[in-house]
């Protein structure tokens, strides 16, 4: 963890049970302060593109308000009334009781706790997201971990051709909600059978059917690694590592054809969809080149400030794709340092003869400000969250949002992925070169 | 109003010579207030005749929030007022936040009224915590006591509960007064003592010598001095009592590294024959 924090893109280990809120009708029920959960709303919430989730918003989420007689008794008994008065006031399908840190200093037995609760109407697990452990990835992993190991059965069928996706971090990564429906169309239309345990209708169901499946797809460069490590362990299931959410032609082809090959999948018809959208891909661009001809001015390169994750898949996509250059990038979500060499290797493998960028790994994300300040000298394009935005205005570069928080708007069904995310990124990327007039004009 | 925090090891007779030492106080005319800072909430039983004492934390628990001060204070031998912080169930909650929570209450009710001329804390074994270091942050007591013996762990404990007083004493006004020995008779044990507390730039302020008497008044409730006062023993905890008003010897302590810590207890002899003289 970094010694101090400007400009946090992440919130702390209780961040995640916007993983839990993602898994239609799964309530979270918080041991914590009042005001742990508002911390993370701040991030991944209204300004996070305007995403509250459904149903459970995080306003109606049982919270202990976890006090100083608590902390001085013991809470384990208040945990337990409150998880009572849920099972009795509320319509969902699992509890997930979890801690924050005052609970985990005093040493609340919160396993306890639920297993209290066995053989209940709706069934309890717990998960222990402790801020000063990790961050919301890790109270992500914590999530998804008693999930598997406190609530799935074993089974018997498997389904060769059934995948779980995993590698997507639900409100984290901003574009989580329509990228999956993207993926899960796409997955369909090649052969597969995607289970998504996330997002619309989406839900407990879908959980159950984790350990039947063919295999695992991570779609990351490093989350969600350990989820599939486990589930290999557990259930004898493979699991594929794609290292990033593709975006364009380029990426998504190679996806495609990765995942035909593993699952052995019809060549042919995966074939076919390749050029069907490579096709349409093109024809969306040639109808645009007329407008970009007419900028004045084109950033040649770029900065990345934000997750692994998205950082992987704009690289990716602006110097296979587009032809830009990475200035430098800020990986701001704390990868384990066992797990940076492959995001550092996934970075640099682009087509591009000097990769003379930087990758840097930090949480502060006010140094990315400092530096870009001090150092910057030519007008590019600033990859971030809304907190770039401000930084990006300063230095006349343009600014794209990618990842949380991502700002005071509505997201709707935005997304990046595929080939369309390649048409919708390219047409968003030029749009603001056009439109903003310390960038760049329109002749 | 001087505010005195005794500390010591586990079970060394920290308790025991508080309140004899506060019995001692009130001879000399003395206005005291003792607030036992530990779970077990056994620091006042002498004063008050047994464990007739309902703790601040229990009034908080039962009834959500404290009244009035009569609640949680009573009057003991000599008119001393009677606080016990308890604590959480064993095993259960944050004992050291409970004596923050409590301390915070007498402070918040008024408690500390300005006719006491000392009020004593009488702390749970080890500085564990931040909890447990609360009487000696944020300017309350002043003046550390700390009761050893020429027992080993004892000593371990004594330096290690120094090295907290240096931390607090560092940023604040809070400074060792000296150590107070409850003897266990152990060889060359004054000698040991003196030694020991030169090397934290302190001094011993008082030798209790052991005495069954002790035991005989504890079994009866009370201090040595309520239960036999014209007995040898008592004139000791006079004695004491005495050493302590009349104390201006106060000093950051120099904690010592274990290795010093063990030269010294070789030098006196403690670490030659520990399979036959180790008492704990």
């Amino acid at each position: 963890m970094a010694e101090c924090i400007e400009q946090s893109r992440v919130a702390c280990a209780l961040g995640g049970i916007y993983t839990a809120l993602a898994i239609d009708r799964v309530l979270p029920v918080t041991h914590t302060g009042p005001g742990c959960l508002a911390q993370a709303q701040g991030i991944f919430g209204r300004v996070n593109g305007g995403q509250s989730p459904v149903p459970f918003e995080e306003s109606v989420v049982p919270c202990t308000d976890f006090c100083n007689t608590d902390v001085v008794f013991g809470g384990g008994e208040h945990l337990r009334t409150v998880v009572e008065k849920a099972i009795e006031y509320y319509d969902a399908d699992l509890i997930i009781a979890v801690d924050g840190c005052t609970a985990e200093i005093v040493g609340d037995d919160i396993e306890e706790v639920a297993d209290s609760f066995e053989g209940s109407r709706i069934p309890v697990i717990s998960a222990k997201l402790p801020g000063f452990v990790g961050n919301n990835l890790f109270g992500h992993s914590q999530i998804l971990k008693s999930i598997i190991n406190q609530f799935l059965e074993p089974t018997n069928e498997v389904d060769p051709l059934q995948v779980n996706v995993f590698g997507i971090v639900p409100f984290y990564d901003t574009f989580w909600h329509g990228t999956l429906e993207r993926l899960e169309e796409l997955l369909i239309a090649i052969g597969l059978h995607p289970n998504i345990i996330y997002g619309h209708r989406h839900g407990i169901e879908n959980v159950k059917k984790i350990p039947s499946a063919g295999f695992n797809l991570v779609l990351a460069p490093w989350v969600d690694l350990d989820i599939a490590e486990i589930l290999e362990k557990k259930y004898g299931t493979p699991y594929l590592q794609f290292d990033n959410v593709p975006i364009g032609p380029t990426e998504t082809t190679k996806f495609i054809r990765t995942l035909v090959e593993y699952a052995h999948l019809d060549q042919i018809a995966a074939e076919s969809y390749i050029r069907k959208n490579e096709d349409r891909y093109y024809y969306y661009l040639n109808r645009q080149q007329p407008f970009i001809y007419s900028c004045k001015y084109v950033p040649k390169d770029f900065y990345f400030i934000g997750s692994a994750s998205a950082a992987v898949s704009i690289t990716r996509f602006m110097v296979n794709d587009m032809g830009s250059v990475p200035l430098r990038i800020y990986i701001t979500d704390n990868v384990p340092k066992e797990r940076q060499e492959a995001v550092r290797a996934s970075l640099y493998d682009v087509e591009l003869e000097d990769k003379d960028y930087e990758v840097i790994f930090t949480e502060d994300g006010g140094l990315a400000e400092a530096e870009l300040r001090k150092e910057h000298e030519s007008r590019s394009v600033i990859f971030g969250s809304n907190w770039d935005m401000l930084t990006a205005r300063a230095l006349e570069c343009a600014f794209i949002p990618v990842c949380a928080p991502y700002g005071q708007t509505l997201l709707g069904t935005k997304n990046y992925f595929g080939y369309e995310g390649g048409i919708d990124l390219f047409s968003d990327y030029y749009g603001e070169i056009s439109v903003n007039p310390q960038v760049a004009f329109i002749g | 109003m001087r505010q005195i925090a005794i500390y010591g090891k586990g079970g060394i007779g920290k308790s025991t010579t508080t309140q004899n030492l506060a019995a001692g106080l009130t001879e000399l005319g003395k206005k005291l207030m003792v607030v036992g800072c530990d779970p077990k909430a056994d620091s006042t039983r002498l004063l008050l005749g047994g464990l007739a004492q309902k703790t601040v934390l229990d009034t908080i628990r039962e009834e959500g929030n404290i009244h009035n001060l009569e609640q949680i204070i009573k009057n003991g031998f000599g008119n001393i007022r009677c606080v016990e912080s308890g604590g959480p169930e064993p095993g259960v909650g944050c004992a050291g936040r409970g004596i923050i929570t409590s301390i915070g209450t007498l402070e918040g009710m008024g408690a500390y009224t300005e006719d006491l001329d000392f009020v004593f804390y009488d702390v749970l074994g080890d500085v564990v915590c931040g909890g447990f270091a609360m009487p000696i942050r944020e300017g309350k007591a002043q003046e550390i006591y700390i009761v050893a013996s020429g027992e080993m762990m004892a000593l371990y404990a004594a330096n290690n509960i120094c090295k907290g007083i240096r931390k607090y004493a560092l940023k604040g006004g809070v400074r060792l007064g000296g150590i107070i020995c409850n003897s266990r008779n152990v060889d060359r044990e004054e000698e040991l003592l003196k030694a020991f507390a030169a090397e934290l730039g302190s001094q011993l302020i008082y030798f209790v010598p052991r005495d069954n008497e002790v035991q005989r008044a504890e079994i009866h409730k009370q201090t040595v001095i309520q239960y036999n006062p014209k007995h040898g023993q008592a004139q000791q905890y006079r004695n004491l009592a005495e050493a302590i008003e009349k104390n201006e010897m106060l000093v950051i302590p120099k904690p010592m590294t274990q290795e010093r810590l063990e030269e010294i207890l070789t030098e006196y002899g403690l670490m030659d024959n520990l399979t036959d003289d180790y008492r704990i």
